[in-house]
């Protein structure tokens, strides 16, 4: 593999992955929702194109539908948490469970191969420029939806929800469909993950919201918070500069497997640096002192 | 125009309110006293919908709103907190702001929230405030002081001209400057015929100043 192969394919994976991280820079960051359901709807909807793609049906279809079941899921998670009450966590992991059950049930078993089927991605180059289409296409989707007057009152249900109720808005209402916008942009990375991998597995979604946040949070941390559109691009680079993180881990002999330790230690390190920062820094003074 | 009838509330074995009646003329200006505890702002969760009553009905112009979310309820309710952190949405600007208040009586589509024409029409609402906000539409409410967020609290809570206003000791939290400030502003509101408000006080100069109507709570 050459250079050039190695950048594209990183950068790629990326693009990829960078949809569900916009699905959960939704929830963490403008809703400020704590939601599980990301790990259950990812891998909801790779099973679903997948299934869908071996039944012949057309991949774009495929994909576009896998958002919509996704977004079923999220708004499910919404209604346990608004109607029912249960807390924002325990929403979306009650969510994601079931939809263990019900991927296996999709499929028919715990994995199936796309081998030899038509998908959205063909050859390296083709699927980078796919891949970097998408990504500006939702982004821009994303952002004209927060300009609206429905977009803006989403934001500020996430900012404060007393001044929102007391503004005549239906909260709970914004909040589901928030969560099920959400839940569509990680149907479809899911579908999108399944295709460029040629496989839709029942455990393809586990670890993913701890990459999706390390992603927000390294396009934060480069970025300073500006504009929503900055944000939203943010997340993305943040999402391909992760993937190139564990291309490196890799490379340097790390196991597969270990991944998700890394990955947890690097959005923890991230997660923190903000706020013992300081502390760290004056700690130096004082050592200097 | 505000009117109820036989109203019972519990906390648990505490009784708050037993068979209370009230009845509020259009326009009116009633100032609401009582030591803490004694349900003035249980009657004004009451009001607003976001608690319910046992039993007992409340009427707002014939119609019976007694167990209408406080969401539908906020089309005819204003309300401004003690807390000016609480009527205002601090990580969005001052234009942002106002907008989610216009938007009371209207549907929140995919129309686009800002536009030149509302924009002229806050400036003119921010200039009588007179704390040079209409220069700073594109600042973020986070970065007002307590003072000027309450009197944002104020404007956004009167600009679609609500029936009945609730100010829940809307200056306690300020200081007397701000105070003032917001006193003046609220004059100016008592003298709106359109407007009904129930104000909360714990201060007696406040009292004093706008009290013509009274009510007592204990």
């Amino acid at each position: 593999m050459n250079i050039l192969n190695i950048l594209l394919s990183t950068t790629f994976q990326g693009f990829i992955y960078s949809v569900v991280s916009l699905g959960v820079y939704i929830t963490f960051r403008i809703l400020n929702f704590a939601d599980m359901t990301v790990e259950g709807s990812l891998t909801l909807g790779g099973s679903v194109c997948a299934v869908m793609i071996l039944n012949g049906i057309n991949p774009i279809l495929s994909t576009i539908i896998a958002g919509l079941v996704g977004s079923l899921a999220g708004s499910i998670t919404g209604f346990l948490n608004t109607k029912l009450k249960i807390q924002a966590i325990l929403s979306g992991i009650l969510t994601m469970i079931s939809l263990y059950s019900v991927n296996i049930r999709i499929m028919g078993k715990a994995n199936i191969s796309l081998l030899g089927k038509t998908t959205i991605f063909k050859e390296l180059n083709q699927n980078f420029i796919i891949g970097l289409l998408i990504c500006v296409f939702l982004i821009l989707i994303l952002y004209l939806f927060f300009k609206t007057r429905l977009g803006l009152a989403i934001c500020m249900t996430g900012d404060n929800e007393q001044m929102m109720k007391s503004q005549g808005a239906n909260t709970d209402l914004k909040k589901i469909f928030a969560l099920s916008i959400s839940n569509f942009f990680c149907g479809i990375s899911g579908a999108l993950i399944a295709q460029s991998q040629g496989y839709a597995d029942v455990n393809m979604g586990i670890g993913t919201l701890v990459i999706a946040l390390s992603s927000i949070v390294i396009g934060e941390t480069i970025f300073r918070k500006k504009s929503i559109l900055i944000d939203l691009i943010a997340v993305v680079l943040g999402s391909i500069i992760y993937r190139f993180i564990i291309y490196f881990v890799l490379n340097l002999g790390m196991k597969p497997s270990d991944l998700k330790l890394l990955t947890a230690i690097i959005a923890t390190f991230l997660l923190a640096l903000p706020n013992i920062g300081k502390d760290i820094l004056k700690g130096f003074k004082n050592v200097k002192n | 125009m505000l009117k109820i009838e036989n109203l019972h509330k519990n906390f648990n074995e505490k009784v708050v309110f037993e068979n209370f009646n009230l009845n509020i003329c259009k326009g009116e200006f009633v100032t609401i006293l009582g030591g803490n505890g004694a349900g003035k702002s249980t009657l004004f969760n009451l009001i607003s919908g976001t608690i319910f009553p046992d039993s007992g009905n409340i009427f707002m112009y014939e119609k019976n709103v007694t167990f209408l979310p406080e969401h539908k309820r906020a089309k005819y309710v204003g309300r401004v907190f003690q807390d000016p952190l609480r009527g205002t949405s601090p990580n969005f600007t001052i234009e942002e702001n106002l907008v989610i208040a216009t938007l009371k009586n209207s549907k929140r589509n995919l129309k686009f929230a800002s536009n030149k024409q509302n924009r002229e029409h806050f400036k003119e609402k921010l200039s009588q405030l007179e704390m040079n906000l209409e220069n700073r539409l594109n600042d973020k409410v986070g970065l007002l002081s307590g003072g000027q967020r309450q009197a944002l609290t104020l404007l956004m809570a009167t600009i679609c001209e609500p029936r009945i206003l609730l100010l829940d000791e809307h200056t306690a939290a300020l200081d007397t400057k701000s105070q003032e400030k917001i006193l003046i502003l609220t004059e100016k509101i008592k003298e709106n015929p359109e407007i009904t408000t129930l104000m909360i006080t714990h201060n007696k100069e406040i009292e004093k100043r706008f009290g013509e109507n009274f009510i007592i709570i204990q």
